[in-house]
C-alpha cells in the first residue's frame, strides 16, 4: 500500500550481525541529536551476534511509530546484496536503494549446498522496481581506506555526519572511518549528477 | 584455569560502549541523550534512588543488567546479576520489604521461574518501593514462546504500568516506585522487545541517592506466610485493589489522545483502547491514514487494575471501540466484561471477532489492516490505498541465513566429538544458550528443548525409556540457573545419562554476563568461583570428567568412557568462548595464527563442510578456502581434515 509518511524520512538498514548497522545508526542518531531532528531507532539484537539477519529501522521526523508501514521506506541501505533481495517487500517505486554488492555467504551456502543468486541479477531486479539504486563495493572502498573492517557508507549528506562518525566511533579507527565515508560519498555524489 | 579467567575477566564487561559509561549517571536535569530503551530503565532507576537490583539476563531486558553492571558502583546501588531470576526477585523483593527502593528485572520466561515467589509478595507487600519489571518478547525474536505475562498483574493483584517509549519508561519508573509505595505493593513493569530495543531521545530528570543501610523492622504477622497470616495478607490485598483502582481513574498515564493530522471530523465516532508500543502503531495510522471517522484514542499506561469507569465512558462516547494490543485479549475481554456489566451497548471489537491476530508482533500495516476490517464489518465500507503492483522476479535463489554458531566456538568441536562418539546413535535432550545453534545441519543435535535447565531432567525421564544412549547439553551459566536440582535429582533416582555441561566461561546468548563459575560479580568485584566440576562431585555424580573440546580425539574418547559407565556421567566440556576470547586478546593486541586450507593437499571430498561447516570456510567452484577475515583460530579444523589439508597460513620462507 502506498501512503508516504510525507513527515518522515526513514532508513531501513539490512545486513549481517557483525556488520556495523548499529554503529550506524548510531552515527546518525549523533547527527540528528545535534541538529533536534526527532528520531526514534528500531533494533533487533537477539541472535544477530551469530551471523544471522539484522535489521534497523531510522525514523527521522515527526512520528512516535519504531516501524513504519512497508511502504514507507524513503531509503534502504543493503550492506549485503542477498538481504536486499530478501526486503524486497520493502522497497518501493520512491525508495532510494543503496547496495553493497560484496556477498555475505550464509552457512547455507558455504556448507549446505544451497546455491547464492547472481548479484548483478539482484541489482538489476532492485534497478526495475526502484527510480534510485546505488550499488557499490563497500569493501573496496574500505580496501582503499585501510580498514576492512570499515565496510559500510552511508547515503545521508554532509559535514554532520563526519562530526557525528567523529563522536560515535573509537578514535583508533576514525581516520579509517572517515575516509570510508568520503570515498562512499563521494561515489554517491558523483553518479548522481 | 586461571589463566583463562583472567582472560575473560577483563570481557565480562558486555557490550563496550565508551560514551555511554558514566554519561548515563549525570546529574544534569533536562539533558538529552539518545538512549536505548533499556538504558533508560536504567537512568530511572538510578534517579529513583534504588538501592538494590539483581537480575538473571535474558533479551530482551538484558541491556538494563549490561548498563546498570558498569555504573552501578558509582550511582551507589547494589547490582548483581543472581542465579537465576528466582533468587534475582526474592533478593530485590526482601530489600524493599526492609526499606529501601528494590528492581528486579527479567525476560517474560523469567517471571515464571519467578513467579512462586512472585505471587506471594503480592501478599505480604514491601515497605519501600518495588519495582519488577517483565520484558515480554512478542514474534519470539530470541526467545522460546511469547506469553502475554498482562496476566500475571492480574492473578497476582498488583498493580502494572506500559511504556510506549524510553522516554516514558524512564519517567514511568517513578511513577511505579511512587505507586509501589502508596500501595506498599510491588509494581509490575511490563515492557516488549519494541520498547526495550528502541533507541529514542531521553530526557535527564533529578537524580535521588539510594538509601543506605536500614535497621529491621520486625513484623512476622505480615512478612511470615503461614496460613494463618496468608489468609489475613490476602483480605488485605483485596482491600487495596479498589484504592489502586481508583488511582488508575485519575492516573496521569492513562488518558484520551486525539489524532491531529487526520482522522479528525469523520461522522464515525471510533474509539481505540491500547497501551503500550501498540499505541505507536496505532497513532502512525490515524496520523496517515484518512478513515473518514473521528477517532480518540484511550492510552492505559497503568493497565492493572483497569480503569473502569474512564473505559465504560469511553466507550459509551463512541459509536465503535476497538481494541489494539500485542499478544493475547487482555484489554479486550476486560471491557468487554465491563461493558456487558454496566449494559453499555457500544460495540467493542478485537481479537475474539477475529480482526486482529493474537500471534506476532504488530507493525502499522497490521494495525491498519485490524482496525479497515473492524470498521469494515459494522456495514461501512473503508477505501485503503491499492497495494502496489509488486511484480519481483521471485525465481532468484534465496538461501537462508540462519544464526550459527561462531568460528571457533568451542560448542561446536564438543558436538563434533558427541557426534563421533555416538555415530549419531543417541537422544539428546538439549538446552538454551548459544550451544542450541546445534540443532543446524550439520551437528543436528538437538531432540527435546523446553526452557531453561530442562534437558537435565528431560534426560532423566528419557533414559527410562528409550533404548539409545541419552546425552543431554547444557550451559554453565544454564547449569547454575535451574541445572543443579535435575543432576540432584538423576544421582538420587539413578537415572543412566551423559550431561555434558559446556563451559565457556560465560552467558554468551545473551551478551557474556559474568555468573557464579566466574571470578567476577554484578558490581565488577573480584568474587569467589564455584567450580562446576566440585559441584557435581558433591552431588554425588560417580563419573565426572573435564576435557578440552578444541582437542577432539581426547573428548571423543571422553564421551565414549561417559556413555559406557552407568549412571549419571558428567562430562564437562571446558574452553572459552571464542568471540569473548578473540576481543580480549585483541584489545590485548594479541593476534593469532590464522587457518588456511593447503590447495595441494585438499582432495575435495567436502568432509570439512558436511560434518564440521565452520562458518569461515567457504566454496568457490569445488574449491575450499578459509576466510582470514572470519576465522579464530581455534585449529580444529586441522583435526577434522583427514588428509592434513587444514593447517595455519604458513610463514614466507617455512
Ligand atoms: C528463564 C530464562 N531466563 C533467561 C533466558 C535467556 N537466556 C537464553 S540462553 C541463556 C544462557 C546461556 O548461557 P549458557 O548456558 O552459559 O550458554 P552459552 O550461551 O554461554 O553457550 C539465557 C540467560 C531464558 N531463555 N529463560
Ligand atoms: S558467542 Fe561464544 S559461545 Fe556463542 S556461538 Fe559464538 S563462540 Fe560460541
Amino acid at each position: 500500500m502506498v501512503m508516504l509518511n510525507r513527515d518522515t524520512c526513514t532508513i531501513q538498514i539490512v545486513g549481517v550481525g557483525g556488520q556495523g548497522a548499529l554503529t550506524v545508526s548510531r552515527i546518525i542518531g549523533a547527527a540528528a541529536l545535534k541538529k533536534n531532528v526527532p528520531i526514534i531507532i528500531s533494533e533487533i539484537h537477539g541472535m544477530a551476534q551469530r551471523g544471522g539477519v539484522v535489521k534497523t529501522t531510522i525514523r527521522l521526523g515527526d512520528t512516535i511509530s519504531p516501524l513504519p508501514f512497508k511502504s514507507d521506506i524513503t531509503c534502504l541501505v543493503g550492506f549485503e546484496p542477498l538481504e536486499v533481495y530478501r526486503a524486497r517487500d520493502e522497497i518501493s517505486k520512491d525508495t532510494v536503494v543503496v547496495i553493497s554488492t560484496d556477498p555475505i555467504r550464509p552457512i547455507s551456502v558455504s556448507s549446505w549446498g544451497k546455491v547464492y543468486p547472481e548479484v548483478d541479477d539482484i541489482i538489476e531486479e532492485v534497478k526495475k522496481h526502484t527510480e534510485c539504486t546505488f550499488s557499490l563495493s563497500a569493501r573496496e572502498k574500505a580496501q582503499e581506506a585501510g580498514n576492512e573492517r570499515v565496510t559500510n557508507v552511508l547515503p545521508f549528506t554532509c559535514e554532520e555526519l563526519r562530526e557525528a562518525i567523529g563522536e560515535s566511533v573509537p578514535e583508533k579507527s576514525l581516520e579509517a572511518n572517515l575516509k570510508a565515508f568520503d570515498l562512499g560519498y563521494g561515489e554517491v555524489h558523483d553518479r548522481k549528477k | 584455569m586461571f589463566e583463562e579467567h583472567s582472560l575473560i575477566r577483563n570481557v565480562c564487561i558486555p557490550g563496550q560502549e565508551r560514551y555511554f559509561m558514566h554519561e548515563l549517571l549525570e546529574d544534569r536535569p533536562g539533558k538529552k541523550m539518545l538512549v536505548l530503551g533499556n538504558e533508560a530503565i536504567a537512568r530511572g532507576a538510578v534517579e529513583a534512588g534504588v538501592s538494590v537490583a539483581a537480575t538473571y539476563p535474558g533479551t530482551p531486558s538484558s541491556e538494563i543488567g549490561n548498563t546498570l553492571h558498569r555504573i552501578a558502583k558509582e550511582a551507589g546501588m547494589y547490582f548483581e546479576f543472581s542465579t537465576n531470576e528466582k533468587v534475582a526477585f526474592e533478593t530485590a523483593g526482601a530489600a524493599a520489604v526492609a526499606g529501601v527502593r528494590a528492581f528486579s528485572f527479567m525476560k517474560h520466561v523469567g517471571l515464571n521461574v519467578a513467579a512462586d515467589a512472585f505471587m506471594t509478595l503480592a501478599y505480604t507487600g514491601v515497605r519501600a518501593g518495588y519495582v519488577v519489571l517483565t520484558a515480554d518478547d512478542p514474534s519470539c525474536h530470541s526467545s522460546q514462546n511469547e506469553q502475554d505475562n498482562r496476566y500475571y498483574a492480574k492473578m497476582s493483584g498488583v498493580p502494572m504500568v506500559e511504556p510506549s517509549s524510553p522516554e516514558e519508561a524512564r519517567r514511568m519508573m517513578h511513577y511505579a516506585f511512587e505507586l509501589s509505595e502508596r500501595f506498599e505493593e510491588p509494581v509490575l513493569f511490563r515492557t516488549t522487545t519494541r520498547m526495550n530495543h528502541v533507541r529514542g531521545v531521553m530526557e535527564f530528570g533529578k537524580i535521588t541517592p539510594p538509601k543506605g543501610r536500614v535497621h529491621f523492622e520486625k513484623d512476622p504477622s505480615r512478612f511470615v506466610t503461614v496460613p494463618a497470616n496468608a489468609r489475613k495478607r490476602h483480605l488485605a490485598l483485596l482491600e487495596i485493589i479498589p484504592k489502586m483502582r481508583d488511582e488508575s481513574e485519575v492516573s496521569p498515564w492513562n488518558r484520551v489522545v486525539v489524532p491531529e493530522k487526520k482522522n479528525t471530523s469523520g461522522d464515525l465516532k471510533l474509539g481505540i483502547i491500547t497501551s503500550g508500543v501498540s499505541f505507536n502503531y496505532v497513532m502512525e495510522v490515524l496520523n496517515n491514514v484518512e478513515l473518514d471517522v473521528t477517532a480518540r484514542v484511550l492510552k492505559l499506561g497503568m493497565t492493572a487494575p483497569l480503569p473502569e469507569d474512564m473505559i465504560s465512558e469511553f466507550c459509551r462516547e463512541n459509536d465503535l471501540v476497538l481494541t489494539v494490543e500485542e499478544g493475547e485479549p487482555y484489554l479486550e475481554e476486560a471491557a468487554k466484561a465491563l461493558l456487558k456489566e454496566r449494559g453499555v451497548t457500544t460495540t467493542v471489537l478485537g481479537k475474539r471477532d477475529g480482526h486482529f491476530p493474537i500471534p506476532f508482533e504488530y507493525n502499522p500495516d497490521i494495525v491498519l489492516k485490524g482496525i479497515a476490517s473492524a470498521i469494515g464489518s459494522m456495514g461501512r465500507k473503508v477505501e485503503l490505498p491499492v497495494p502496489e503492483e509488486n511484480e519481483w522476479d521471485t525465481s532468484l535463489p534465496e538461501p537462508p541465513r540462519p544464526p550459527v554458531m561462531c568460528p571457533g566456538c568451542p560448542h561446536r568441536a564438543a558436538y563434533f566429538a558427541v557426534k563421533k562418539a555416538t555415530k549419531g546413535k543417541a537422544v539428546f535432550p538439549t538446552d538454551i544458550g548459544c550451544y542450541t545453534l546445534g540443532i543446524m545441519p550439520p551437528q543436528l543435535i538437538g531432540d527435546i528443548l523446553i526452557c531453561m535447565g530442562s534437558s537435565a531432567g528431560s534426560a532423566g525421564g528419557l533414559s527410562r525409556v528409550v533404548d539409545e544412549p541419552v546425552i543431554a547439553f547444557m550451559g554453565d551459566s544454564t547449569f547454575f540457573h535451574t541445572g543443579i536440582p535435575p543432576l540432584v535429582n538423576a544421582v538420587h533416582n539413578g537415572h543412566n545419562f551423559v550431561l555434558n555441561i559446556m563451559d565457556n566461561a560465560t552467558t554468551a546468548m545473551t551478551g557474556h554476563q559474568p555468573h557464579p563459575g566466574l571470578p567476577i560479580d554484578g558490581m565488577g568485584d573480584p568474587a569467589p568461583f564455584i567450580s562446576i566440576e566440585k559441584v557435581c562431585r558433591g552431588l554425588g555424580v560417580q563419573f565426572v570428567r573435564t576435557v578440552n573440546p578444541l582437542d577432539l580425539k581426547e573428548t571423543q574418547k571422553v564421551f565414549e568412557e561417559a556413555i559406557a559407565f552407568d549412571g549419571p556421567a558428567v562430562v564437562i566440556t571446558k574452553s572459552p568462548c571464542a568471540l569473548l576470547l578473540d576481543r580480549n586478546l585483541r584489545r590485548a593486541g594479541r593476534t593469532r595464527v590464522k587457518y588456511t586450507v593447503y590447495q595441494d593437499k585438499c582432495t575435495k571430498c567436502d568432509i570439512c563442510t558436511s560434518t564440521f561447516a565452520c562458518p569461515a570456510f567457504y566454496k568457490i567452484g569445488d574449491d575450499h578456502y578459509i576466510d582470514p577475515e572470519l576465522c579464530l583460530s581455534c585449529g580444529v579444523c586441522e583435526q577434522v581434515c583427514p588428509f592434513g589439508a587444514m593447517g595455519p597460513i604458513k610463514q614466507e620462507g617455512e
